[in-house]
């Protein structure tokens, strides 16, 4: 008798075990689900109404399942809006300004045990919400070369460093007072006032150490508002690393940044960031700006006091192979919820 | 006196389950936000290997970073998140485009069993996580 009163009370301790066990790890996979959606459609947004249409496409590429990973999740919502703090829309028009996505997975899960309390399913739901944030910090990946502002000069004035989208910047000087043949920095004063600094910066002052983090990317962390660690010396065999770093690329041919989207098919390895330092005597970093290596045959040869140059292409975002040329700064695709 | 012993051949077998499948459930789930760490991890480090076969120095630190939560744990001191699992029980599967660079990180637990009292369950490519890879692609 005693058994089968408590009958009631043992299969809602099971019910606990049980169903909100199997609550608790749906929750998780929805989690990780919405996590990883949420950056696939973010990394897509460019401010364009193709980049909505190809961010709620992204979502449907991601392979998270539930129920012990064996289910695809059928129920998902993707919005989007110009912060992290919302209002989401489904389909924004115009899409300018939009570069936040949410992702929101709704499962129903049967119940067994407890049924009574939560009906014949519960609801379980997880929203994600990914972004691109201004960096200020990079720990590693900085092209080893500072190029310096043109503000004082600038191609185009509304650009924080007086850069023009599309126009080649100096990467490695010459020697003092020898032009360049970069662009309008060819006939822009000599930025380079201090001959032993020749553009190299970020590493360690070392012939190995530039060609690693020509080619590799493992620089030292840079701070906007810090003072760039430029290296001396006019480091003229570094000049092939470029190359190397050029020839990485499966796109090694094309000759501007342009042909090279149109191309589509580079993987990303002639996009590099760097940090636009504000000029001697401190080379303070200002803020980060996206470049594109140029075409292999414009690295292999240079030598002595030759300059090395890259386009500008704009805004940078870590982790993009391609991002589309225009804004300024550098951005990390992050989980903001 | 004895209905209760009457009552524990049937009480004794429903609590060794319902513990089992408690502590399953609740493995489960840690191996689960174990492989989020693991991917998460992975899909924001330099990647210095030219094909989706990661570099062995990659490969290790995802492996940690799942075990221990800590990508330089020392693996004879460090304590796993479940107890029993091991490095080799974490496989990373890189995903690379057509065009030769790391588009996705997803990584699994696999060979690792639960065990209960009431039987072992073997997990194979379960549970798994991806992230769309985010880091910097440096080749060697």
């Amino acid at each position: 008798m005693a058994t089968a009163l408590s009958l009631p009370f043992l299969l809602g301790v099971g019910g606990l075990a049980i169903d909100i066990g199997r609550m608790y790890i749906t929750k998780n996979e929805a989690q990780a689900y919405v996590d990883s959606a949420s950056l696939a459609a973010a990394r897509q947004l460019d401010g364009t109404s193709a980049g909505i249409t190809r961010a709620t496409t992204a979502t449907g590429t991601d392979t998270g399942k539930w129920r012990f990973d064996t289910t695809p999740f059928a129920s998902i919502s993707t919005k989007f809006a110009t912060s992290s703090a919302g209002p989401f829309i489904a389909a924004p028009t115009p899409a300018t300004g939009y570069l936040y996505a949410q992702v929101v997975a709704t499962v129903n899960l049967p119940m067994y045990l407890i049924r009574v309390v939560t009906g014949p399913t519960a609801t379980i739901s997880a929203a994600g919400v990914a972004g691109n944030s201004p960096l200020t910090t990079l720990a590693s990946g900085v092209f080893p070369f500072s190029p310096y502002t043109r503000i004082a000069s600038p191609d185009n004035a509304s650009d924080p460093y007086g850069y023009q989208i599309g126009n080649q910047y100096t990467f490695r000087w010459g020697a003092p007072g020898d032009n360049t043949s970069c662009g309008t920095d060819a006939t822009s004063p000599n930025l380079s006032q201090n001959g032993s600094v020749r553009g190299y910066c970020c590493v360690a002052n070392s012939a190995a150490s530039l060609r690693q983090a020509i080619v590799g990317g493992q620089t030292d962390t840079v701070t906007i508002g810090q003072p760039i660690n430029m290296d001396n010396g006019a480091k003229n065999t570094e000049m092939s690393a470029i190359g190397d770093r050029v020839s990485i690329d499966s796109d090694t041919t094309s000759a501007t940044y342009a042909a090279y989207r149109a191309a589509g098919t580079g993987n990303g390895a002639r996009v590099v960031v760097v940090a636009v330092n504000g000029g001697a005597p401190n080379y303070i970093a200002i803020g980060f700006a996206g470049f594109f290596l140029l075409n292999s045959d414009s690295y292999n040869g240079l030598h002595g006091n030759d300059s090395a140059c890259a386009e500008y292409i704009g805004a940078w975002t870590q982790g993009e192979t391609a991002p589309a040329p225009g804004g300024s700064g550098g951005y990390r695709l992050r989980l903001v919820k | 006196m004895i209905e209760f012993t009457l009552s524990l051949t049937f009480l004794i077998p429903l609590f060794l389950g319902l513990w089992s499948f408690g502590y399953s459930f609740f493995q489960y789930s840690e191996l689960e936000n174990a492989v989020r760490s693991g991917a998460r991890y992975a899909s924001l480090q330099t990647y210095d290997s030219a094909s989706a076969t990661p570099s062995s120095a990659f490969l290790t630190a995802v492996q940690k970073a799942t075990v221990y939560g800590d990508p330089a744990a020392d693996t004879s001191s460090a304590t796993p998140v479940v107890a029993g699992l091991n490095t080799s029980n974490v496989k990373l599967t890189v995903t690379f485009t057509s065009t030769g660079a790391p588009s996705a990180m997803t990584v699994s637990i696999t060979g690792f069993v639960l065990k209960t009292y009431v039987g072992s369950v073997t997990l194979n490519n379960k549970p798994y996580v991806w992230f769309p890879y985010l880091g910097t692609f440096g080749p060697p």
